[in-house]
C-alpha cells in the first residue's frame, strides 16, 4: 500500500462537525482493505481524541499516517493542557463544560477508551498545548 | 433481528428514507458517548435519547446500523441527511427506553 499521510485542522467548540476527521480516516482505512477489528480500534480512539480537541482545547491539528504495519495518529492543540495526566486518566475525571455534556460528553470515559483501543498511547502536555500519540498495528 | 418485526411493537416511525429494513444484533441503550463508544457492539441497535450529529457519528464510526431515539426525541434535518449519507436508519417513538426494550423482547 506505500505510505498514506494526511493533516486536518480541528476547531474548538465545533460540536456540528466533531467526528468528521475521524469518519474521513476510518473510510480511508477500509479503503486500504484494514482488518474490520483493526478499524473499529482506530476509530474509537482518534474519535475520542478528535472529540477531546474540540470540547477541552483551543482547536488543533490531526496528522495520520497509514503504512502497512501500522496506523499513527497524533493530535495536537494549543492549549491550555492537561493539569495533571494521571488524575486524566481516572474513569470519570471529566471537566467537560455545559454545553459539552449537553451534547453528550463528559463522562470522563474517553482517554481510558483510547489506552483500551490503542497498542501504543502517548501523552504530554503542557499549558502551550497537548500532544496525544496512537499508534495502533494493523498486522 | 429485523427493525420491520419489531416497529410496530414499539410503536416507532422511521424517519430516514434511504433503506426499507436493517437487520440488528442486540441493543445498546445508553447517552453518554464515551460509554457508548467503549461498550457499543457493531450491529447493535442504538437507543438513546441523544439526539445531535454525534449520534450519527457515533452510530457510523461503530457500525451501528439503526438509532432508536426515545420519548419522542425528534432529529434535525441535518442529522436525518447525514445518517441517510452514512446508510443509518433512524426511528422516533414516544416510548422510552424501557418501554422499547420492553416490547421488542416481549413475546
Ligand atoms: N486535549 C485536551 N486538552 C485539555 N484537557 C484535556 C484534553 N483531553 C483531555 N483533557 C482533560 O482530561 C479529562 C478526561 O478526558 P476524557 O476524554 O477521559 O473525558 P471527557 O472528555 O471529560 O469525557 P468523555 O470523553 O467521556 O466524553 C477531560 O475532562 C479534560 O479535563
Ligand atoms: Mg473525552
Amino acid at each position: 500500500m506505500g505510505r498514506i499521510t494526511g493533516e486536518f485542522a480541528i476547531e474548538a467548540m465545533d460540536l456540528e462537525n466533531a467526528g468528521n476527521v475521524s469518519s474521513f480516516i476510518k473510510k480511508t482505512l477500509i479503503q486500504e482493505g484494514i482488518a474490520k477489528p483493526i478499524v473499529k480500534r482506530v476509530s474509537i480512539a482518534i474519535y475520542e481524541a478528535e472529540i477531546n480537541v474540540v470540547i477541552h482545547s483551543y482547536g488543533g491539528v490531526c496528522k495520520y499516517e497509514i503504512d502497512d504495519e501500522k496506523i499513527f495518529v497524533r493530535f495536537q492543540d494549543t492549549g491550555p493542557g492537561i493539569t495533571d495526566i494521571e488524575q486524566a486518566l481516572q474513569p470519570g475525571f471529566s471537566t467537560a463544560n455545559n454545553q459539552a455534556i449537553y451534547y453528550g460528553f463528559g463522562a470522563g470515559m474517553g482517554l481510558m477508551n483510547i489506552k483500551n483501543a490503542s497498542d501504543e498511547f502517548h501523552i504530554s502536555s503542557s499549558p502551550k498545548g497537548t500532544t496525544l500519540d496512537i499508534t495502533i498495528y494493523s498486522k | 433481528m429485523k427493525v420491520l418485526e419489531i416497529l410496530e411493537k414499539i410503536k416507532g416511525t422511521i424517519v430516514t428514507t434511504q433503506i426499507a429494513d436493517v437487520e440488528f444484533d442486540g441493543i445498546y441503550a445508553g447517552d453518554l458517548l464515551s460509554h457508548v463508544m467503549g461498550h457499543a457492539k457493531e450491529k447493535n441497535m442504538f437507543l438513546t435519547i441523544m439526539s445531535n450529529m454525534n449520534t450519527i457519528a457515533v452510530a457510523s464510526l461503530l457500525d451501528l446500523p439503526v438509532i432508536v431515539l426515545a420519548e419522542d426525541v425528534q432529529p434535525t434535518k441535518d442529522m436525518i441527511q447525514k445518517a441517510e449519507e452514512e446508510g443509518i436508519m433512524i426511528i422516533t417513538t414516544t416510548k422510552n427506553v424501557v418501554e422499547v426494550i420492553r416490547h421488542i423482547y416481549a413475546e
